[in-house]
């Protein structure tokens, strides 16, 4: 986790990983909905539980937008599977193409061996 | 869902709607008892949160399965650039070539025409259907040789007898046997003169 706040700046737009995106969301929902249904009845330690929740609703809030930033910088999602597979399947065409050309240059009749020919 | 989405737009979608149903039940756990949502309601919203995560991670997964096909196609779009590089060399090779045969070819050419002109004067070989009398023939030529050293070699006094001919000249040369008693070859060209083809081994070796 020592790159934890690379993996988490927004200006950041080297490619991650799926496994460095951070969505672990219900535990802090669940955190504060059960620390504001909690009854309180000193006044002191329900201000403290209010403030205390407060930072974890900002806490949630960063969290939503480190994800987003986060997946924008995933490599492959800018298509869905099926546009991305139509589009490997396109370069895999280009690449035998373009191979079959190179491939008929070098089986091209050279003076060479015309020259041997006639002789 | 949408299936014309691209996969960054559905996660982006799922995060704001779970955003936005969190908000919703941090709101809701907020509000005074009156305006509470019922346990079902709640309920409801829970489920569709958790709905939701189970979405996100399914398509986190799908993400992850992008980016391997997008790791695949880096390799592709490499090695497509690198046969690029490949066919963009030959191609230059192969327009040097061209260049190179254009002008070859045309200098041959050059050389051919000039080849067929020297031939057709013969002045390489004798056409085929020769026959003595016949001015077709390789140099030198009667009027050249005349031009030459052997024709100037009339104005030279020999013994102080000047020879003005040709037949003269050779009967000098050859110690007095008439032209005439070795004469094979006789060409006409110019009326009086004679030559021998002992004359011309003679004319030649004195060249």
């Amino acid at each position: 986790m020592e790159n934890n706040s690379e993996i988490s700046d927004p200006n950041n737009f080297s490619p991650l990983t799926v496994q460095d995106v951070d969505v672990d969301f219900l535990p802090i929902v669940y955190e504060i909905i059960r620390s504001i249904e909690r009854d309180f009845h000193d006044n002191s330690a329900k201000a403290r539980e209010s403030q205390d929740c407060s930072q974890k609703v900002l806490e949630l809030q960063k969290k939503f937008d480190i994800a987003r930033s986060q997946i924008k910088r995933l490599p492959g999602i800018d298509y869905n599977k099926q546009d991305q597979l139509k589009q490997f399947e396109i370069l895999r065409t280009q690449l035998r193409l373009k191979r079959e050309l190179l491939q008929k240059y070098r089986n091209m009749c050279s003076f060479e061996t015309s020259f041997k020919s006639i002789i | 869902m949408a299936s014309h989405l691209s996969t960054k737009d559905r996660l982006l979608s799922i995060i704001d709607d779970m955003e936005l149903i969190a908000k919703e039940m941090i709101e809701v756990s907020i509000a005074p008892k009156a305006q509470k949502l019922s346990a079902a309601d709640h309920a409801q919203l829970t489920d569709l949160l958790l709905a939701k995560d189970v979405e996100l991670k399914k398509t986190l997964e799908l993400a992850d399965e992008q980016a391997n096909i997008q790791q695949k196609m880096n390799d592709l779009k490499a090695e497509v650039d690198n046969k690029d590089q490949d066919i963009y060399h030959l191609q230059r090779q192969l327009k040097d070539a061209e260049q190179i045969l254009a002008t070859s070819l045309y200098q041959a050419r050059q050389k051919l025409a000039s080849i067929v002109k020297i031939s057709a004067s013969n002045a390489v070989s004798a056409p085929l259907s020769w026959q003595p009398g016949d001015p077709r023939r390789p140099y030198p030529t009667d009027l050249e040789m005349r031009l030459g050293m052997l024709g100037r070699l009339c104005d030279l006094p020999l013994n102080g007898h000047t020879p003005s001919t040709l037949n003269e000249l050779h009967r000098i040369t050859t110690g007095g046997v008439p032209a005439s008693a070795s004469n094979q070859f006789t060409w006409h060209s110019s009326g009086e003169l004679h030559m021998t083809a002992g004359f011309v081994e003679t004319a030649l070796w004195m060249l």
